[in-house]
């Protein structure tokens, strides 16, 4: 642990495989698929997704602070107020104003535009909700959180697509060292699974149409992958100066020693073939936590189940690290959740660290051709670890990769 | 059709999430925490349910007497399956917000 790390107090989860931090993790101990027919995208060629199906913001939130609030903050509140409590922080009594909220999201609340479209199409624009862009924008997720928790320092959302939550933490950790803030509630939400995300990404060939298996269907470094499926989640982190941490006896669940970020500049969609801004960005977070590749135990991959990212992801892990340490993808089970799923990622990663245990990548029976990696499958593997990576990388060519230590 | 007090308690309590037992005919929205956006959003709702228009005026009232009002607009409205402008010139109870 050095002076420039962050401590990671409080973890707070939503996702597919359940409801908090432990429900998620259990979830992911299962190593199957949570994809299935979803409603919402009845009548679409890709009609099924990986849901949070049991969670209901208005029931747990209470609707008289959720009404103007479309899902992705509603995810972004609960996981925020688990990873506080988690942290044994009281909101009541902090200093607010030395406490940061930074969060990342990519597509928000899609749904709301697909109902005002519709009343707009009507010429019934009277009919369109005055809290549309309110549910809706971005920036929202971060401000509704930092109301809520009445966390009153710096407030940031991060743009940079599914890398998004990994930007908010780095970004986050970057706040902390500079001494903008104590404290910073960092993450990422995103409810991915609208129609006409649905819709637009599988016009762009990117998600699975394995209809017949939507629990099989998101397959990281699978041979038979065929693309991602569309998630919902929300993923928090509590970060602290480790001194102020100390002060005040928390208990630390580990360390973002290192971030990194990088640009492809090649293409909007397409990953660089080399992988070169991938493996900048790999090498940033351990120059940046001035670690050895030999001191990476474990990675948590970006593992989308696409067949260009997975092969690129394989082979920019196979020249940085000869031996790649234990790999794994949680998409396998919960999907991609786009600007949630570095959030996600990293929470487990934290989680893997203080268990010692990596999580299996859910869907995994062959690995993809060329694939010279080591990707843990169907059950945890009890793995010794001092220190893992989280890697995301974003359309726009946006690279964000973390390193955590054990605390 | 719904009274239009049983239907704008119901929106209260559904969608705005205030709980049944502080809306009475005597509460202010304002006493309720209805704020400006919400009141817009309430209007919207009414609006869509009772096929009336409805001003986006100012000032405050109670719940029971926005329900007396949007009877009344209701009860005069010439054709009932189509949207009426609002009768009268008493201010609708739901203020919008300020402009």
């Amino acid at each position: 642990m050095s002076a420039s790390d962050a401590a990671v107090t409080g973890i707070g989860m939503v996702t597919p495989a359940g409801l908090g931090r432990e429900a998620t993790w259990d979830g992911l101990c299962e190593g199957v698929g949570f994809g299935a027919r979803d409603p919402w995208l009845a009548g679409l060629p890709v009609d099924f997704s990986c849901g949070a199906h049991d969670f209901d913001g208005g029931a747990l939130l209470g609707k008289r602070i959720t009404w103007r609030n479309d899902r992705f903050i509603h995810l972004a509140m609960v996981a925020a107020r688990e990873a506080v409590a988690d942290a044994a922080l009281d909101t009541d009594t902090w200093d607010g104003p030395r406490v940061a909220v930074v969060l990342g999201c990519a597509s928000n609340g899609g749904d709301r535009w697909d109902v005002e479209y519709r009343n707009l199409a009507e010429g019934r624009v009277e009919a369109i909700s005055p809290t549309a862009l309110l549910r809706s924008l971005p920036n929202m997720v971060a401000g509704e959180v930092s109301t809520d928790l009445q966390a009153l320092g710096p407030c940031l959302t991060t743009s940079t697509a599914c890398a998004a939550g990994t930007t908010a933490i780095g970004t986050a950790r970057d706040l902390l060292r500079i001494g903008a803030c104590d404290i910073a509630i960092a993450g990422g939400a995103d409810c991915a699974r609208s129609t006409m995300g649905s819709a637009a990404f599988y016009r762009m060939g990117a998600l699975s149409e394995n209809r017949q298996d939507p629990a099989g269907a998101s397959r990281p470094f699978d041979a038979d992958r065929d693309g991602f499926v569309l998630s919902e989640a929300a993923a928090v982190l509590v970060l602290e100066r480790p001194e102020y941490a100390r002060a005040r006896g928390a208990r630390i669940r580990g360390y973002v020693s290192g971030y990194g970020a990088s640009s492809d500049g090649f293409h909007p969609t397409r990953p660089d073939p080399e992988g070169a801004g991938a493996r900048r960005a790999v090498l940033a977070a351990l120059a940046d936590a001035r670690a050895d590749v030999s001191e990476v135990h474990h990675v948590n991959a970006h593992g989308t189940s696409t067949p260009l990212n997975d092969r690129v992801e394989a082979a920019m892990l196979s020249k940085v690290f000869r031996t790649p340490p234990p790999v794994t993808s949680v998409k396998g089970a919960i999907g991609h959740s786009l600007g949630a799923a570095g959030a996600v990622d990293a929470a487990c990663t934290v989680m893997s660290l203080e268990r010692q245990l990596v999580l299996p990548t859910a869907n995994l029976d062959r690995l993809g051709d060329g694939m010279d990696l080591d990707v843990v499958t169907k059950t945890p593997r009890p793995h010794r670890m001092e220190a893992a990576i989280s890697d995301s990388f974003g359309f726009g060519g946006q690279n964000a990769v973390l390193f955590f230590r054990a605390a | 059709m719904e009274p239009a007090y049983d239907l704008m308690a119901r929106l209260l309590t559904e969608h705005f999430g205030i709980p049944e037992e502080e809306i009475t005919p005597d509460a202010t929205f304002e006493q309720l925490e209805v704020d400006s956006l919400a009141r817009v959003e309430l209007i919207t709702m009414l609006e869509d349910r009772l096929h009336v228009t409805l001003p986006e005026e100012h000032g405050d009232a109670t719940v029971g007497e926005a329900a007396a009002y949007l009877d009344g607009l209701v009860a005069g409205r010439p054709d009932r399956g189509r949207a009426a402008a609002p009768v009268g010139d008493q201010p609708v109870a739901m203020a919008g917000p300020a402009r």
